[in-house]
């Protein structure tokens, strides 16, 4: 009897489509438990938020808000498949083409220039009106470049200075003394320590030279990048890329400041170029739709990015793997890489705290607390990356640095460290471009940081969302 | 038929200009020479015929639809509850409205008020305040104020206070007033002392849940430390600073951002909260259907 009832009821209730799912409740799914727990996401949120509250100040709101909002995407068309096509539809979406942009910002700067040129001169036709002093300004604004001493030729001419010798036996200072040793070991707490004490490691004071001249070639974009984007404020998704008639798709999506890197390094024809840690991609795919490099060797240290960067090519190239030398795939460290003069292009996109990543997703998240000493070790990597990188480049070439950090560890912090153990190690000679001019015409695009000391930062901001992205352009010379 | 229907009109025509003339409102040319009838009307009310002109001035046009029998019977019924003239001159000022009301439905409206034993002044000061009070209907009195009741934690002052900042909840949907009710008191962390004295509850649900979220996501509203003793004071920003500001002062004043960030932030709100909605057809309910 009670069998046939049930029986009945189930049949009744599906026929109704009310069937419940009851969960079973353990003591790991049950609503406090869950609420309680803290993850990898919150851990990120909370150490940015003691961080970069103290590095930004009341920015970092506005920050904030940016990297919890969902960001903005651009557009690189793809030249594989049916660029003309895919430009013209994307242009019927509203997007704008970022070329149109900057050839229109720089035709307005060379007018307002030309005025200036013209009031310049009536300014100082009036001076020599009036004044009968002839006093030419020969001083030029732009600091030329001088050749500085390495480490080992400097310590040659050194002297001691005996000001500066600490006494130990004296107790007044022993403090200090114990101040900059890196930690060796991590014991269980050490996380807990804020990074914003941390901060204090990174010093504004360099204690040797730095060549740091402003870039005076004007932006290039390459003639057969096209990049599209929507205006300010403008939050319409681009729709899925659809696949043409080779099979390919018509555009690659990324973040909207993932392509200034690639920008900044100003390819040519027949550059020889290198991607240190190319996964997953996007960057590669970029520098590959400019048609300019001779050849391109993509490298990651795990075979599961390789294979992302696999996946990506041969969504957008039909016929990558016939390309022979052109597009080479190698799965090394980056920082032990010993092919010194081979690429006059290198591009150092060293694994970072990720921090918009680390705020949306739990997965593959570098807040995790066994990860930890990972994290810790992060600039230390990137300088040892970025150090590989300025060896092994060839005279003249350029390497371009980017993480997507606000750090300025990370940033600025690693870019001085590496350039102190080059200029510590080797003869090579090292500028630093600074690319505020040339990324002038980008203004109305992206929100920029100030005050940085070597590198341009795009930052996260509402009606602007791309980013967060540092790059620093580095110049080797001799 | 034709015809008919022209008399018809016609006749409805002279006898609403009959009714309108026996008025008072037509007669007020002047503001300083007070008609004879209204004179009579202010001696029969017990009120300052100047003041009674110059309300019937104010609103002519509401005015000339009730007769001078809806003003004796408004001013009868309620002198008994100690209502003072004056301060019901003053209620019709701001609601002319309520002198549509007859007999009866005041009667049990009074009724139904009373009877959840407020305290006289305070029930008679939100009535004055909020003459719409009596325009409900009775059993909609009922059955909404113990619900309300049980958001403020039973105090019946508060309840007053909340209802005089926004008269709005003893009318509107129900569930969509327990939907903003529960977003303030889960969502929020806020307790009934600090929305009580807002018309927070006279704003729209994405208003509020859009501001909250913005200061959530700006770091600068933070969930309470369950801990931590109830006693103490947050640092958020007051529930009137958020919801009795324009979208300007809030970005600006408020927020400490530009308002550019605030307006784009909207627009990304609102596309997101749609998006939801079109997920789960359930949420829609909460605007469509009534009580």
């Amino acid at each position: 009897m009670f069998r046939t009832n049930t029986a009945a009821l189930i049949s009744h209730s599906l026929c109704h489509k009310h069937v419940q799912i009851v969960h079973v409740r353990t003591k790991k799914t049950h609503w406090s438990s869950i609420k309680k727990k803290i993850h990898p996401k919150d851990k990120a949120l909370e150490h940015f938020d003691d961080f970069y509250g103290s590095v930004y100040g009341r920015r970092w709101r506005s920050i904030r808000l940016a990297l919890l909002s969902p960001h903005k995407y651009i557009a690189v068309v793809n030249n594989f498949g049916d660029s003309e096509k895919v430009s013209q539809q994307l242009e019927w979406l509203g997007a704008m083409n970022v070329r149109t942009v900057v050839e229109a910002h720089m035709l307005k700067a060379k007018e307002s220039t030309n005025e200036k040129n013209i009031q310049e001169l009536d300014k100082k036709l009036k001076k020599l009106l009036l004044t009968d002093d002839n006093k030419s300004d020969t001083k030029k604004e732009n600091v030329e470049y001088v050749e500085k001493a390495s480490l080992h030729e400097s310590l040659l001419e050194a002297e001691h200075d005996e000001s500066r010798l600490i006494d130990p036996e004296a107790n007044s200072n022993i403090g200090g003394l114990y101040q900059f040793i890196p930690a060796t070991e991590l014991h269980g707490k050490s996380d807990w320590i804020p990074e914003s004490q941390h901060y204090q490691y990174y010093e504004e004071n360099s204690d040797f030279p730095i060549n740091i001249l402003n870039e005076e070639s004007l932006l290039n974009i390459p003639p057969h990048l096209q990049i599209f984007t929507f205006d300010r404020g403008d939050f319409t998704p681009f729709p899925h890329p659809k696949t043409g008639a080779t099979k390919v798709s018509g555009y690659y999506l990324m973040d909207g400041g993932s392509i200034l890197p690639v920008l900044a390094l100003d390819l040519q024809l027949g550059d020889r170029v290198l991607d240190m840690c190319s996964a997953p991609g996007g960057k590669a795919l970029a520098t590959l739709q400019t048609l300019l490099p001779e050849s391109l060797v993509c490298n990651d240290i795990q075979e599961s990015r390789i294979k992302k960067i696999h996946n990506v090519m041969s969504e957008y190239i039909s016929d990558y793997q016939s390309w022979g030398s052109r597009l080479m795939f190698t799965q090394m460290n980056a920082r032990s890489l010993n092919e010194p003069d081979v690429y006059n292009k290198i591009l150092v996109d060293v694994p970072c705290t990720n921090d918009r990543h680390s705020l949306e997703n739990n997965e593959n998240n570098m807040f995790k607390p066994t990860r930890a000493k990972e994290r810790l070790q992060l600039p230390e990597i990137q300088a040892d990356i970025l150090k590989s990188a300025l060896m092994n480049i060839a005279v003249g070439g350029t390497v371009v640095y980017s993480t997507c950090s606000l750090s300025p560890i990370q940033n600025d912090g690693v870019v001085k460290m590496a350039l102190k153990k080059i200029w510590e190690e080797t003869n090579h000679q090292i500028i630093v471009k600074d690319l505020t001019k040339q990324f002038r015409p980008l203004k109305s695009l992206y929100s920029f940081s100030k005050g940085l000391k070597f590198g341009q930062m795009v930052m996260p901001f509402l009606p602007l969302n791309y980013g967060p992205l540092y790059l620093c352009k580095l110049v080797r010379v001799k | 038929m034709l015809l008919m229907r022209t008399f018809r009109t016609c006749y409805l025509c002279h006898c609403s200009k009959m009714i309108t003339s026996k008025n008072m409102s037509v007669a007020v040319n002047d503001l300083n020479v007070v008609p004879e009838h209204l004179c009579n009307l202010a001696k029969q009310l017990n009120v300052k015929s100047t003041m009674l002109s110059k309300v019937i001035n104010n609103h002519q046009e509401k005015l000339k639809f009730y007769t001078e029998s809806r003003w004796l019977v408004l001013f009868e019924y309620l002198t008994q509850y100690d209502f003072k003239t004056s301060e019901l001159l003053e209620m019709i000022d701001s609601n002319p409205d309520i002198l549509s009301i007859n007999r009866q439905h005041l009667q049990r409206c009074m009724i139904a008020w009373t009877n959840f034993r407020f305290e006289d002044k305070k029930l008679r000061q939100l009535i004055i305040l909020q003459p719409s009070c009596l325009l409900l209907d009775d059993k909609l009195i009922l059955s909404r104020i113990p619900k309300l009741l049980s958001y403020v934690g039973n105090k019946q002052n508060r309840l007053l206070e909340l209802i005089s900042y926004s008269p709005n909840i003893l009318f509107d949907n129900w569930k969509y007033i327990e939907s903003k009710l529960d977003y303030i008191l889960l969502n929020m962390e806020l307790g009934p002392t600090q929305f009580v004295t807002t018309s927070v509850l006279s704003s729209t649900l994405f208003d509020l849940k859009c501001r909250h979220t913005f200061l959530v996501k700006l770091g600068m509203y933070k969930p309470r430390d369950p801990k931590a003793s109830p006693n103490l004071i947050t640092g958020n920003p007051s529930l009137k600073a958020i919801i009795e500001t324009s979208d300007k002062q809030f970005a600006v004043k408020v927020a400490g951002v530009t308002a550019e960030e605030f307006f784009v932030f909207k627009k990304i709100f609102k596309k997101q909260l749609d998006e939801e909605n079109d997920d789960d057809s359930d949420e829609r309910e909460y605007y469509s259907d009534d009580n």
